[in-house]
């Protein structure tokens, strides 16, 4: 039986601070939540694939998403993790390019979809939106210039610091004992796609952290310890 | 019991005019297009290929071509028992809402459940497709 799903209005979304529409005002928010397709995504389950057709802007809502792409020798790497806030497939709607990388869940996660010709639209009439956009593209454009940066000029150890240090701003949050915690899990592998090495040296340097009382781990999640340490170990130059 | 999924088989008039609204598109490799308990993003129209369901990773049944997938849960902003994938080497076209709303104008054109179909979207009021 097809169920019916309640239309949620946008003025109660978590990340709408966060978000493209964060200055747009009430009745052209109730236009996107009318327009908008809203899913919940469970680890795995994918958004969009490289290669396939783009239809839309993905807003995310709630969760964790990590943008990955194949390379040639058939091996996924991590290129971006976008969070509450964040939207994903905009690229595709000023290239008319297909996806250049695929969109998998990281834990369960709440995205909602507005197709090409609505969001086009929306951003021709309210320019906060087209704003929002540029500055996304932009802080995305930073970030990948800085990784590509440290790919070439850091150690793995720095590279790993760095990692952690990134990880800690994007989503750390300090838990009921008082500790920093990145509240995000990773696998070893994932995060040694992140910074371009193998499973066994990211392995290896881990527990290095760990001995140096610089991270801790608990379950799944890492914890930072003393990020002093951690900011001297990933040689920034800012 | 579980109902068989939705789909709606379309005219070649009704192809004609969707056709109008953008290019097809051929999936290199299978694709998971939506998943159980999930509203589609688009509807999705096979035109050659194969488009399967499935409920808890077993396929339920496949849909025949020149058909609309997804186009009663898009409008009606409901979800579906069903996942759907398409295997590779499949063409589709896509309609999205703002799609459908295009449609609207030719409403007189197109085959008659699929014009009442399409007229239930509310569009919206201070942003038009027009």
């Amino acid at each position: 039986m097809v169920q019916s799903t309640k239309s949620q209005n946008c003025s109660n979304c978590p990340s709408l601070a966060k978000g493209i529409f964060c200055s747009v005002e009430e009745s052209a928010l109730a236009d996107v939540a009318r327009h908008k397709v809203t899913n919940t995504y469970k680890k795995g389950q994918t958004l969009f694939v490289q290669g396939n057709h783009p239809f839309g802007l993905f807003c995310i809502s709630t969760g964790n998403i990590k943008v990955t792409k194949v390379g040639v020798n058939g091996k996924e790497s991590i290129v971006r993790i976008a969070s509450a806030g964040d939207v994903l497939g905009h690229r595709s709607l000023f290239t008319n390019q297909f996806y250049m990388a695929t969109a998998t869940a990281l834990e369960d996660t709440k995205v909602c979809f507005l197709d090409k010709k609505f969001i086009l639209k929306v951003m021709q009439k309210e320019p906060t939106v087209s704003m929002q956009i540029i500055e996304k593209l932009s802080t995305d454009m930073g970030k990948a210039e800085s990784k590509l940066s440290s790919l070439h000029q850091k150690n793995v150890r720095e590279r790993l610091a760095e990692l952690l240090l990134i990880l800690k701003e994007s989503h750390g949050t300090i838990d009921t004992e008082d500790k920093l915690k990145i509240n995000l899990k990773l696998t070893r592998e994932e995060m040694a796609t992140m910074i371009g090495t193998a499973n066994e040296t990211i392995i290896r340097f881990i527990s290095e952290f760990k001995e140096a009382g610089l991270i801790e781990q608990k379950g799944k999640y890492l914890y930072i310890k003393d990020e002093e340490k951690l900011i001297d170990l990933a040689n920034l130059s800012y | 019991m579980d109902r068989k999924p939705q789909f709606l088989k379309l005219s070649k008039k009704s192809l004609q005019l969707i056709k109008k609204l953008g290019n097809p598109f051929t999936y290199t490799v299978s694709t998971d297009l939506f998943y159980e308990n999930q509203t589609p993003i688009v509807a999705y129209i096979l035109l050659e290929g194969e488009l399967i369901l499935t409920k808890n990773r077993r396929e339920i049944s496949s849909i025949p071509p020149c058909s609309a997938l997804g186009l009663v849960e898009l409008i009606g902003n409901k979800t579906c028992q069903y996942a759907a994938k398409v295997k590779k080497d499949t063409t589709l076209y896509f309609l999205d809402k703002s799609s459908i709303f295009e449609l609207l104008t030719f409403k007189d054109k197109l085959d008659q459940d699929f014009a009442q179909l399409i007229t239930q979207l509310e569009p919206p009021l201070c942003i038009t497709c027009q």
